[in-house]
Formats: structure tokens, sequence, C-alpha cells
């Protein structure tokens, strides 16, 4: 088990699936288990073709707090703060 | 993920449905099959922006919604029995069965009780070795990973009190439903990101060829979700029907090796019968037969339930998207969120309650949102 920080609320979760993981990544979340390291190259890759194509902002605006979703069932990604000894650290 | 924000961007939501609206050279029409999309389509007004061109069909991709009229008659079955503690996701409390729901099997006295993930029924076993705990395991793909490891934790831990209502069900074998079914409208597939983040991507290349459609993983933030519809645009102007990955951030063409592998020891491929849809052969997951100590069908003996379904509930159409939740007459009348006549009308996931949530009426305008 490790800890992850879903926009301030710091909640159990099982790291058994992604053993990759090291505090300080965002991981994605369901019903209590991180199922993938959430690769911040691709996701910037993705932002960069939009804003290259003129779609985007240069600077992106804030458009609300992250993570606002209260339905314990729902997905979810956060930064993992707390892995068990073992793990490497960033 | 720090781009959070970005990818909810109003401003950039626009902007890519206009780059879309000026890719389009006639009607389209896609299905997002997970329910979440679903549910962030409507909430972000996402297909209001949309070009007129193309249609989102909503799909039957909302666990709550599809899982079947007689596992929840068992749930109720299992709920009541004496001294049980019986454990569920949030959303199922409201599911209607024959006779009534598992809200209403607590208001009578049962021990209910939310869990936010299966490892917190397990937790409850440990505490309460007296007492049988069992865990009502719905969902899609994403959520077997969950459901596998707390049996294994439970048969590690040799918990002979805590079993599982396994009613898992698979994306695959829906998409060939949907494009099998008569007076099928779907074009090409929006197909869900979280479950390919464990899945992998492998079983759509087979589906993209027999069916001539285009498959796109997409992810589930607004932006996400316009990517992924832009590529699909792209593909069906272009005529050609393959797998693409647009939630490259968090899926990967092998999937979650590790989760696989423990799915795949836990539990195996069983035919499932889909509420609003019918049986679907090779469409769900039951325990494995070196697990089957823990299914708490066979635990505990319930009695057969005649099922009905409300004569008035069309969620079998909306489940395939043959309407629009709106298009039916009982919705927001006599079916709301607070009195559902069928499942899709319980779940934040659900098509019809995530319409009646966004005030969407019959007439297409957003009426602001009702009090429920």
């Amino acid at each position: 088990m490790g800890k992850v920080n879903f926009a301030g609320v710091i909640r159990d979760v099982c790291l058994e699936y992604v053993p990759e993981a090291l505090v300080g990544d965002h991981c994605l979340v369901h019903v209590g288990f991180a199922l993938a390291v959430i690769d911040e190259a691709a996701a910037a890759e993705t932002l960069r073709v939009f804003a290259a194509a003129g779609l985007l902002e240069d600077e992106a605006k804030q458009s609300g707090p992250d993570g606002g979703e209260s339905d314990p069932q729902a997905d979810r990604e956060g930064v993992a703060c707390w892995a068990p000894p073992g793990r490497p650290a960033p | 993920m720090k781009h959070l924000s970005e990818y909810r961007d109003a401003e950039a939501m626009r902007r890519i449905a206009d780059h879309i609206g000026r890719l389009v050279t006639r009607r389209w029409a896609i299905m997002e099959v997970c329910g979440g999309q679903t549910h962030s389509i409507i909430r972000s007004g996402l297909d209001q922006i949309l070009p007129p061109e193309v249609e989102l069909i909503h799909g039957p991709g909302c666990p709550v919604c599809v899982t079947a009229l007689e596992t929840i008659d068992q749930a109720l079955g299992i709920a009541a029995l004496p001294g049980m503690i019986f454990c569920s996701y949030g959303d199922m409390l409201r599911v209607p069965g024959s006779r009534g729901d598992l809200l209403g099997v607590r208001a009578a006295g049962a021990d209910v009780r939310i869990v936010a993930s299966p490892l917190d029924a397990v937790a409850l076993a440990r505490q309460y070795p007296e007492r049988e705990v069992v865990f009502f395991a719905v969902g899609f793909e994403t959520t077997a990973p969950a459901s596998a490891m707390a049996v294994r934790l439970a048969a590690q831990s040799g918990l002979g009190n805590f079993s599982m209502l396994v009613s898992h069900v698979l994306v695959p074998p829906a998409i060939r439903v949907v494009m099998e079914s008569s007076g099928n409208r779907v074009q090409a597939f929006l197909a869900a990101g979280h479950v390919a983040s464990v899945m992998g991507t492998g079983d759509y290349p087979p589906l993209c060829r027999e069916f001539r459609v285009p498959i796109v993983v997409t992810g589930l933030l607004p932006l996400d979700i316009l990517e992924g519809i832009r590529r699909t645009v792209v593909q069906l102007e272009e005529g050609r029907h393959e797998v693409e990955n647009a939630y490259p951030r968090v899926v990967s063409e092998g999937g979650n090796a590790r989760a696989l592998a423990v799915i795949g020891e836990v539990f195996e491929v069983c035919d499932r019968t889909w509420r609003g849809i019918g049986p679907i052969p090779a469409s769900g997951w039951r325990l494995a037969p070196a697990y089957a100590s823990f299914d708490a069908l066979s635990r505990f003996s319930i009695d057969a339930v005649c099922s009905g379904e409300s004569l008035r509930c069309r969620s079998g159409d909306v489940l395939t998207g043959a309407i629009k939740p709106h298009q039916c007459p009982a919705f927001g009348r006599e079916c709301t969120p607070r009195t559902p006549l069928g499942a899709t009308m319980v779940s934040d996931e659900g098509a019809c309650a995530a319409y009646y949530h966004a005030g969407r009426s019959a007439d297409g305008l957003t009426a602001g949102r009702q009090q429920g």
C-alpha cells in the first residue's frame, strides 16, 4: 500500500499493479488501486500538438482546481506521496 | 497529472470542436462506450458544441446499469441474511431489483455497507471474524484488478468468512453486440481508456477489421474525448478503420501485465446476461475453479426470484443507442434518480441520470439543473 494525494485528500492506495511508481509520480487510481503511472511526457505532447495547431492558448488558463470529483467510485488521477520502503527514491 | 486543468479548458474545447467542424463533410454517428465518458460529455456540454454532423451515441459502459436484474435480486437476498455484512459500491444501493433495492433492505435492518474499494470489505471480514462478509463485485475490466486482488488476499489470509457476488462484464463483446444489432447506426467507437489501461489495445484490431469501424482509445476528460472524436472523424473521412490510442499518457498496447496476471489467476471468462440487452456469450468474468469457494452464490442458497422489469422502462433502447434518454416517455416524469424505473437512471455513469442532472429535456434545450 502507498499514499496518494488527490488534490489535497490523501488516501491509502494499493500500488501492487504499478511497481514502477515513484514518490511524486501521478497515477490513475480506480477503487483503491493504482492502475497506471501517467506518462507526463505523453500528456504534454498531446497539448503541444493542440498548441501547434493554434487550438490552445499559449498559457493554459486555470479553469478550476484539479480533481473535483467526489464519487469514490470515480477514476481519479492523483500524486503518489508515500511508497513503501524498498522503492527507489525519485 | 500536472495538466489536468488544460484538459478541461472550455475555450480550448470550443476551438477543437470548431476544428472538427472543418473536418467533417457528412454525418457520422460515434458511440462512446464508457459511462464515465458519457457523464463527462453531458456534464461539460461537449455534445452541444460539436458540429451538428457528429452525433454521439451513448453506449452500454455503465456497470451499474447492465448488472442483471437477477443478480440484483440475488444481492437483495444475500444482504438480508441474518448476520450478514453486505458491501457494495454506493451506486448499487438504489438500483431497482424485482422487489426493492439494497437501500430498502438496509432500512429493514440489514447491514449493508458502502465501500470505496473491495479491500475495505476484506478488512471488514478480518474485523468481524464471526460474521459473513460479501462484496458485490460489479464493473468492467477497470474494476476487475481490484476484485481479483481482494479475493487473492482473502485466500492468502485464510479468510473463511469473505466471499464475493461477482458480476464483472467485458467491453469487446458489447461492441460486437452493438455492431450486430439490427438497425445499428454506430460507425465508430471511442473505446474506454481506463479499460484499456488494464487490458491494452489488443482486443480491438479484429473488431476493426471485421466490422470496418475505427476504434479510438480515449480518455475521460473533456479534451481527451474531443481528441478521440477528432481522430475518429479523420479516420471516417479518410475511409480508414484502425485502432488508435488517443490516451497514451495512461494506455500502453499491452495493458497492465501484473493486473492481467492476477485477473487470469482468479477469474475465468463466462457468458453473462446484461440488463436491458440480454445474454452475451463470453462477456463476463466469474471466479475460476481454484477460487470457487469464495463465490457467494455457492456459499449461500438464495430463493429463486421471479424477475420482472418495469414495462415502461426503455433502458435497453438507451443502452444500445436506439434512443436518447429524453426520448423515453417516462424520462423525468415517473422515472427520476429518486424513483428510477431502470438502472440507467441511477448511476452518475448512466445516460438517463446524466441527462436528468444536466437538465436535458425532450426539446433538446438545457432547462437548467433540475432539483432531484
